[in-house]
C-alpha cells in the first residue's frame, strides 16, 4: 500500500546563478592555469608565457623579500593586484584562485568520514586558528632581519616546489611525456610527504592548513578586515540551522558572529542557508561581525620573541654567515650569498625549468636557512653553457635576469658568469692515474679557447710499455665552473675533475686567483 | 508457530559442512602459496634477468652502377644550393632513396651552439637533405641524433629542429628511453643504440668538419658515437677502435660532408667565431673513408697519419686516398 514513492522533501530549486557553480568555474580555471604555466616552465615555451605569474602575484612572498632586501622586485608588483582583489572582495585568493587552497578545498568537500554533528562542531572556530598570524608575525620578523623563511610555508612556494620536485617528475614517471630526461631530485621524499600530509589533513579537519597555518592567508585575512564585499548575516532570519557551517571551510562560525579575516570566501554559507538569510554583497553594516583577528597580545609578543631568536639561532649556525661552503655552487646568475639568501623563497621554479636536472633543492648544505634553495649538484647534471632559463623565472631576483651574452662574457671587458673552478683528481684521472687515453673533459669544456687543455706525453703501464696519452690541465682563469667535465667524467660517481665553488663571480671574497678586471 | 526451539549450535563443535569449508579453504591457500613457489623458483639465477633480446643495425647501402661518382664536391655560398648540386651530381636522389622508404639523417647536433658557431652540422644543407628525400618519394625523413648537451637546446639552437620541420621532416629528439642493445662485431662489445638508426631503410650521413683534439677531426665515421646511449665517453680510451667499428656497423647510403663553415680549432665545442673560417662546400660521398679524409685536407691535416682512418681502409670501409676517386668538383654560384 504505502510501495507508491514518498515524495522526498526537496530542497529549493537553485538558482541559474549561484555562487558556488562560479566558485567552482573559477577553481577549476586557476587550477589548471597554475598547472600549465608551471608546466610550460622550460625551454621551449618560456619565452612566449609568464611562468612564474603566480609567484609573482603572491603579497607574502612580495612583502617578506621586500622587508629582507629592500626591494620590490620587478613582477613581484604584481602582488597589489592580489591585495586589491583582497580589498574588494575580501579572501577570495584563497579559495578561488590560490592553487593549494583549491586542492584543500577539494579534498575538504569530498564525501567525509565524520557524522554530519562532528562536522559541523569541527567547523566553528578554535582558537588554534590564530597560529597562522603567529606564523606570519615570526616570518615577518625574520625577513626584517634578512633572513627569508618565508618559503617554508608560503603556499604558492609551497605547491610550486612541491609539483617541480614531486609531481611533475612523479607524472614523467607514469609515462607523462614532460621532460627530456626523467628527472630526480635530492630530498623530493620530504618534500612529498609534507604535501600529503598537509592533503591528508583535510580528511580529520576540513582545510587544516586553510585555517591554522597559512601565512598568506593570515595576511589576506588581515587586508580583508578592510574588504568592501563581503558576507552579510540577517541575524532576524536565522534559524540555527547551522547548515551554513556544516558547509563552512574557513571556520568563520556563519552560524554566529562572521569572523571577516578566518572567512576563506568559498560562500558555501549562501548557497547552504535554509532561508536564504546570507548573502554577499557590498559594504554590509559591520556591526554584526566578531572582531578579528582577536590576537591574544602575550602570544603575539611570544611570536615576535621567537621570531628575533631565530636570527641568531640561524646566523650563527654555518650557512650564510660563514662564508662559502665549497659544495654551495649556485644557479647562474645567484646574487652573493647573503643578498641570495634575502631574496630566494625558496619556490623551486628554478629547479622545475632547468633542462639538465642540475638545480637541486639543498637539504643542510647551506645551513638550515638554505634549506630547499638551489644548488647545483654536477654528478646529476652540469649546467648549460649559454642557458639563462632559471634567470628568466626566478621571481625575486635571486638569481638576477641574464643573457646569453652575459653568461659567456666578452674578453677582454667583461667577464663570464662563473660558478667555480674545477680541480683535477690526479689519482682517478684515467691518463694521470691509469695510462689509459681520455680526454673527455676537454672535449666537452665548452669555453673557447678551452679552460682544459692537454700535453701529449707517454707513461708507462704496469708492464713497462710506454702508452701515448694527453694529460689534462686547467686553466682556473678560464674555467667558468659549468661542471660538465665533471658530469661526463667516465670515472663516474666521484668524477676525478671536480667542481668547488671557489672562484665563483658573484662571491668577492671566495676566490683564488687576482682578477685583471 | 509452533516451531521448535533449537539449541543454538556450539561454535566449538564442527559440523560437516564448515570442515569441509575450512578445509578446502586451508587447502586452497596451501595451493596457491605452492604454485607460485613452483612457478618463481629458481635454484641458480638470483634476479630474472631484464635482458632484451639484442637488436641488428642492417646495412643501409644501395647497390648503384659504376658510372655513379663516388665523390662529388660543391662549391659556392649557399649550402642549400650546394647540397642539392652535389646529389644531383650524384645522378639524383632518386637513386638512392625508393618510394616509401623509411629515411633517417644524422647530422652532428652534439651541442647546445649557433649554426655560426660550427659546431653542429648546417641546417640548410639537413633540410635541403629532408626535401630531396621527400622528393624522391620517401614516405618519412627522420632527423635525429643524441647530443653531448641537454637535446632539446641542442636541436633548437642548432636551427636544426625549425629547418627541418619547415620542409616537413620530422625530429626525434632522444630522451632516456628507446634505445636498444646491438653488439658492435669487434672491440667494444654490446652497447645501446638509439632506436630509429636499427629501424630506418636508408641512412644518411651528414657531418660537419671539425677540429677534435684526439682524433685531430671529427667528421663522418665519428659522427655514429650519436647513435649511442649509456657512457659512450668510455670509448674514447680506444678512440681508434671505436671510429673504426662504429663505422663498420652503420653502412650509411649516403654520407653528405657540410664544409660550409669548418671548426679549424677548439673543437668540438667551438664557441668562439674566431675558431670558424668558411669553407662554402658540400661534398656527397659513397665511400665514408674517402669523404673523411678529405675533410681531414681541409683541417690541414695529413689524413694517412691518423689511426682511426687508416683501421677504416683496413676494414675495407673506404680509401684514404680520395683523390684516386677522381671526385668531381662543381662550382655553384
Amino acid at each position: 500500500m504505502s510501495d507508491a514513492p514518498k515524495p522526498k522533501p526537496r530542497r529549493q530549486k537553485p538558482e541559474a546563478f549561484n555562487w558556488r557553480s562560479v566558485r567552482r568555474l573559477y577553481q577549476v580555471f586557476f587550477f589548471l592555469l597554475f598547472v600549465l604555466l608551471l608546466g610550460l616552465a622550460s625551454f621551449r615555451y618560456l619565452k612566449s608565457f609568464p611562468v612564474s605569474l603566480y609567484l609573482e602575484a603572491d603579497p607574502l612572498l612580495a612583502l617578506t623579500s621586500l622587508l629582507a632586501s629592500k626591494v620590490l622586485f620587478a613582477g613581484m608588483a604584481l602582488s597589489l593586484i592580489v591585495v586589491g582583489i583582497t580589498l574588494v572582495f575580501g579572501r577570495v585568493f584563497c579559495s578561488w584562485i590560490c592553487p593549494l587552497g583549491i586542492l584543500n578545498h577539494v579534498t575538504s568537500a569530498l564525501p567525509s568520514v565524520l557524522k554530519r554533528r562532528a562536522r559541523m562542531l569541527g567547523n566553528e572556530w578554535r582558537p588554534i586558528y590564530r597560529t597562522k598570524y603567529y606564523i606570519l608575525i615570526g616570518i615577518l620578523v625574520l625577513a626584517a632581519f634578512g633572513v627569508l623563511q618565508v618559503g617554508l610555508l608560503d603556499p604558492i612556494a609551497l605547491t610550486v616546489r612541491t609539483f617541480a620536485v614531486t609531481i611533475f617528475p612523479g607524472l614523467q614517471l607514469a609515462g607523462v611525456p614532460l621532460y627530456a630526461v626523467q628527472p630526480a631530485y635530492l630530498g623530493g621524499w620530504l618534500i612529498a610527504l609534507i604535501f600529503i600530509l598537509i592533503i591528508a589533513s583535510n580528511r580529520f579537519i576540513m582545510r587544516l592548513w586553510c585555517r591554522m597555518l597559512c601565512p598568506l592567508g593570515a595576511l589576506l585575512g588581515l587586508i580583508a578586515k578592510f574588504s568592501l564585499f563581503r558576507i552579510q548575516k540577517d541575524h532576524s532570519k536565522c534559524i540555527a540551522c547551522h547548515k551554513c557551517t556544516e558547509a563552512c571551510h574557513g571556520a568563520c562560525d556563519p552560524h554566529d558572529k562572521i569572523r571577516v579575516s578566518d572567512c576563506v570566501m568559498c560562500l558555501n554559507c549562501v548557497y547552504s542557508c535554509s532561508v536564504s538569510g546570507i548573502k554577499y554583497g557590498f559594504l554590509p553594516p559591520v556591526d554584526n561581525e566578531a572582531p578579528a583577528p582577536d590576537l591574544a597580545r602575550r602570544k603575539t609578543l611570544a611570536a615576535v620573541a621567537g621570531g628575533l631568536a631565530l636570527v641568531p639561532a640561524l646566523r650563527t649556525s654555518t650557512g650564510v654567515a660563514k662564508g662559502a661552503n665549497h659544495d654551495v655552487i649556485r644557479p647562474p646568475g645567484a646574487l652573493a650569498e647573503e643578498d641570495f639568501a634575502a631574496k630566494c623563497v625558496k619556490c623551486g621554479a628554478c629547479i622545475k625549468v632547468c633542462p639538465t636536472g642540475v638545480i637541486q633543492p639543498a637539504g643542510l648544505e647551506a645551513g638550515f636557512e638554505g634549506l630547499w634553495t638551489p644548488i647545483l649538484r654536477y654528478d646529476i647534471g652540469s649546467c648549460t653553457h649559454t642557458c639563462t632559463l632559471c634567470s628568466q623565472v626566478c621571481p625575486t631576483g635571486a638569481i638576477r635576469p641574464l643573457t646569453p651574452q652575459d653568461r659567456v662574457g666578452k674578453p677582454p671587458d667583461q667577464e663570464p658568469v662563473k660558478l667555480g673552478t674545477a680541480f683535477f683528481d690526479r689519482g682517478r684521472c684515467l691518463p694521470w692515474a691509469m695510462a689509459t687515453p681520455c680526454i673527455v673533459c676537454e672535449e666537452v669544456c665548452p669555453t673557447s679557447p678551452k679552460a682544459i687543455w692537454v700535453e701529449p706525453a707517454e707513461v708507462k703501464k704496469s708492464d713497462g710499455t710506454k702508452v701515448a696519452v694527453k694529460l689534462p690541465h686547467l686553466d682556473a682563469s678560464r674555467c667558468i665552473g659549468c661542471g660538465i667535465c665533471q658530469n661526463r667524467c667516465p670515472v663516474g660517481a666521484k668524477a676525478a675533475i671536480r667542481v668547488s665553488s671557489v672562484g665563483e663571480s658573484r662571491s668577492p671574497d671566495n676566490q683564488i686567483l687576482i682578477k685583471s678586471y | 508457530m509452533s516451531e521448535s526451539k533449537q539449541p543454538a549450535p556450539d561454535p566449538r563443535d564442527p559440523d560437516r559442512r564448515r570442515v569441509v569449508a575450512r578445509l578446502s579453504a586451508a587447502a586452497m591457500v596451501a595451493g596457491a602459496a605452492g604454485l607460485g613457489g613452483w612457478v618463481f623458483y629458481d635454484g641458480e639465477r638470483p634476479v630474472r634477468s631484464r635482458r632484451r633480446a639484442d637488436r641488428f643495425v642492417p646495412d643501409h647501402r644501395v647497390k648503384v652502377t659504376p658510372t655513379v661518382p663516388a665523390m662529388v664536391i660543391a662549391r659556392g655560398s649557399d649550402p642549400a644550393r650546394n647540397t642539392r648540386a652535389a646529389i644531383e651530381r650524384m645522378g639524383g636522389m632518386k637513386l638512392f632513396i625508393d618510394k616509401g622508404d623509411d629515411v633517417l639523417i644524422k647530422p652532428n647536433v652534439g651541442w647546445d651552439r649557433m649554426p655560426t658557431q660550427a659546431a653542429n652540422t648546417n641546417p640548410a644543407v639537413v633540410a635541403e637533405l629532408v626535401k630531396l628525400c621527400l622528393e624522391a618519394g620517401a614516405s618519412r625523413v627522420v632527423v635525429t641524433d643524441h647530443p653531448v648537451n641537454d637535446p632539446d637546446r641542442c636541436f633548437a639552437r642548432s636551427g636544426i629542429l625549425e629547418a627541418v620541420q619547415q620542409v616537413g621532416g620530422k625530429v626525434a629528439v632522444p630522451g632516456t628511453s628507446g634505445f636498444f642493445m646491438v653488439t658492435i662485431p669487434g672491440k667494444l662489445g654490446r652497447w645501446p643504440v638509439f632506436e630509429p638508426f636499427i629501424t630506418a631503410k636508408k641512412v644518411i650521413n651528414v657531418p660537419i668538419v671539425k677540429h677534435h683534439s684526439l682524433t685531430r677531426a671529427t667528421l663522418g665515421m665519428k659522427n655514429w658515437y650519436g647513435i649511442l646511449g649509456g657512457r659512450r665517453n668510455q670509448l674514447h680510451q680506444r678512440i681508434d677502435d671505436s671510429v673504426a667499428e662504429l663505422a663498420a656497423l652503420m653502412r650509411p647510403t649516403l654520407t653528405v660532408m657540410d664544409a660550409t663553415r669548418i671548426l679549424m680549432r677548439n673543437g668540438p665545442t667551438g664557441g668562439s667565431l674566431a675558431d670558424v673560417k668558411a669553407g662554402d662546400a658540400v661534398a656527397a660521398s659513397l665511400d665514408p673513408v674517402a669523404v673523411d679524409a678529405w675533410g681531414v685536407t681541409l683541417l690541414d691535416a695529413d689524413p694517412t697519419r691518423l689511426g682511426w682512418l687508416r683501421l677504416g681502409e683496413q676494414k675495407r670501409l673506404g680509401v684514404i686516398d680520395f683523390r684516386s676517386l677522381n671526385p668531381i668538383e662543381l662550382k655553384t654560384t
